[in-house]
């Protein structure tokens, strides 16, 4: 199943235009940024409104060694590490200060942090660019053992994201299906049993709450190449409501929903920029929506959907 | 760095301290009776700004536009409740905190639709304009009339919720919802109008900053966050945190002005999280 879905991602830019590969590519990468953020709220339950600010520090952090050693065969090699270790330590540093705090105040403090982020971001001029953001960023060539690639040639950098979004989200799945994924979703239905039975879920908490900010910052360091350009608006507050929409229209209690959400929402937005500007309106509205009715999101719907197709086309049970 | 400046300094800080505790005060309250924490909030202090705007220019009074921002918000407010929060109110929390969510991403583009994305500004009454000269450092007198806002709206909000029958109404109704219930109280009713006079203090603080800031659909989530910082450090849900919160941060974010120009809003919130380590239920807050 899973192999097939990676297959079929691989075959679409033999039959779309290149315009649609980049819409692909960047749908690719919202969908792991949608991802991690559901392993903070859909499998712990915790509602951050400032994981841009995570996403953004990848995403600058990739930019700022593309930009300063540009060329060479590494450099994407140190951007992505460089972007893991900023995003790790910085989701250490805003976890160990929240993970502590209940719903509520949790939601604020993250999106005060992300707030901070933006600030910083967008005042220290020397390092960031400030309000221009770092742009012309080269797309670099990547040493394999095969030999040296030119991202820039072909597909190639579609492949890329596909690889490492593909490997983030073994990665997730393993991290989901193991014992600390099973802790983290007892902590979420019920904390004060998990404390009663003896986990610290604190520690859980900040694993969980870390692990998440580092698949974003993944995600925002293959954002920045991809594009071209990190600005400070990958931090705003309006940019931490894009995994919270995604997720939630694809359905939070679906390990693969937030992706479906991601691919919607990318569309949706394709589409709706067509005739409006005024895109924040728009998925508020659909926010509010999902908020107030469907709650399991569409991925159950387009789940049954395919058994159904599969049933008709194969005449048996659809596997999982 | 003199002592004089940093007086001068201070006493600028306590009047954004006033215009922050009108902002906090109304999510406290509203917190304190409906438990839930109001992120489009935000929107109801942007919405006073751009009412008392339109209000002011067409009538040429500041009052009237106050005036008029503090009905319509609470409209605003009437109608949030009662249209939208109201059916979740037995739902998860985090559905809440997503829908009020959501109503920033709206308000904030049909604000950008009615008044369009560039920066308003809004006249200072002549009756206000002007400065005093405080040991030497000229202090606006907007600043003087800020505080006694903010000191007058503290004032009345402590009558009303520990002076008066409605607020012992209120705080049984916080207390124990069913209860009150029972006792022949209309409480949905109670939640309406506490939510109403929140929204009303929302755009009293929007309408008020008006003169002093530039409007635009985004200045209510910049100063939201920094009311969190208010209500987190006082401890959510208490009228006292909420007033030594926002001197907290006014205070403290005026003298970061000085000290860190570009990074004051970091300074203040270093402020919170060290506040956090130690008490992460707030100074007056209770312990969750």
């Amino acid at each position: 199943m899973w192999l097939l879905a990676v297959a079929i991602l691989a075959c679409l830019p033999q039959v779309l235009s290149k315009f649609y590969v980049i819409l692909l590519g960047s749908i690719l990468i919202y969908g792991l940024f949608a991802m991690s953020f559901n392993i903070q709220f859909g499998y712990t339950g915790l509602l951050s409104f400032g994981h841009a600010g995570l996403f953004a520090a990848g995403a600058y952090a990739a930019a700022y060694v593309l930009k300063h050693m540009p060329g060479s065969g590494i450099s994407m090699y140190v951007a992505l590490i460089f972007a893991l270790g900023l995003s790790l330590a910085l989701s250490a540093v805003i976890g160990a200060v929240c993970v502590r705090l209940s719903g509520w105040v949790f939601a604020m403090v993250t999106l005060a942090f992300g707030q901070v982020i933006y600030t910083i971001l967008y005042k220290w001029r020397d390092v960031t660019g400030g309000d221009d953001g770092l742009y012309g960023i080269a797309v670099p060539k990547l040493i394999l053992p095969g030999g040296m690639i030119d991202l820039s040639a072909g597909n190639n950098h579609y492949y890329l994201i596909l690889l490492v979004v593909a490997v983030s989200v073994a990665v997730m799945r393993m991290v989901v299906r193991s014992p600390f994924g099973n802790t983290i979703q007892a902590i979420r239905d019920n904390q004060t049993r998990a404390q009663f039975i003896g986990l610290n879920v604190w520690n859980y908490k900040l694993g969980s709450f870390v692990l998440s900010g580092v698949f974003a910052g993944l995600a925002g360091a293959l954002f920045s190449p991809f594009k071209g350009i990190a600005s400070p608006e990958l931090a705003n507050w309006a940019f931490s409501a894009n995994p919270v929409i995604m997720s939630l229209i694809g359905g939070t209690g679906f390990f693969v929903g937030p992706l479906v959400g991601a691919l919607v929402y990318r569309l949706l937005e394709h589409f709706i920029a067509l005739y409006t500007s005024y895109w924040m309106l728009c998925f508020g509205i659909v926010l509010i929506a999902s908020v107030l009715s469907f709650r399991s999101g569409i991925t159950p719907y387009l789940a049954r959907g395919a058994a159904r197709f599969y049933e008709a086309a194969f005449g048996k049970e659809a596997p999982e | 760095m003199s002592l004089r400046l940093l007086l001068g300094q201070a006493l600028i800080g306590i009047s954004l301290s006033a215009s922050l505790f009108l902002i906090a005060s109304g999510l406290t309250i509203i917190f304190g009776l409906l438990r839930l924490i109001n992120f489009a909030h935000a929107s109801l202090y942007a919405l006073g700004a751009y009412f008392c705007f339109t209000v002011a220019a067409k009538t040429n009074s500041f009052w009237a536009g106050t005036a008029a921002s503090v009905v319509l918000t609470m409209a605003v407010g009437a109608a949030i409740e009662r249209g939208l929060l109201r059916r979740i109110y037995n739902a998860e929390h985090i559905l809440q905190l997503l829908l009020t969510f959501a109503l920033i991403l709206v308000f904030t583009d049909l604000t950008k639709m009615c008044w369009g994305a560039f920066p308003l500004t809004v006249q200072l009454p002549p009756s206000l304009a002007g400065s005093v000269p405080i040991l030497g450092n000229p202090i606006p007198v907007y600043c003087f009339f800020l505080i006694g806002s903010g000191g007058s709206v503290g004032a009345g909000l402590y009558l009303l919720l520990y002076r008066s029958k409605w607020g012992a109404i209120i705080r049984t109704a916080a207390y124990d919802r069913d209860m009150t219930n029972a006792l022949g109280i209309n409480v949905p009713r109670l939640y309406t109008l506490v939510f109403v006079l929140g929204a009303g203090l929302g755009g009293l603080g929007g309408a008020i900053a008006a003169p002093m800031t530039t409007i635009i659909p985004d200045m209510g989530v910049l100063i939201i966050i920094e009311s969190f910082a208010v209500i987190i450090i006082g401890g959510v849900g208490s009228l006292a945190g909420a007033a030594l919160g926002s001197l907290i941060i006014g205070v403290w974010g005026a003298i970061g002005l000085l000290i860190v120009p570009q990074f004051a809003m970091v300074f203040t919130f270093v402020l919170m999280a060290l506040i956090l380590l130690i008490r992460p239920w707030g100074l007056f807050g209770e312990k969750f």
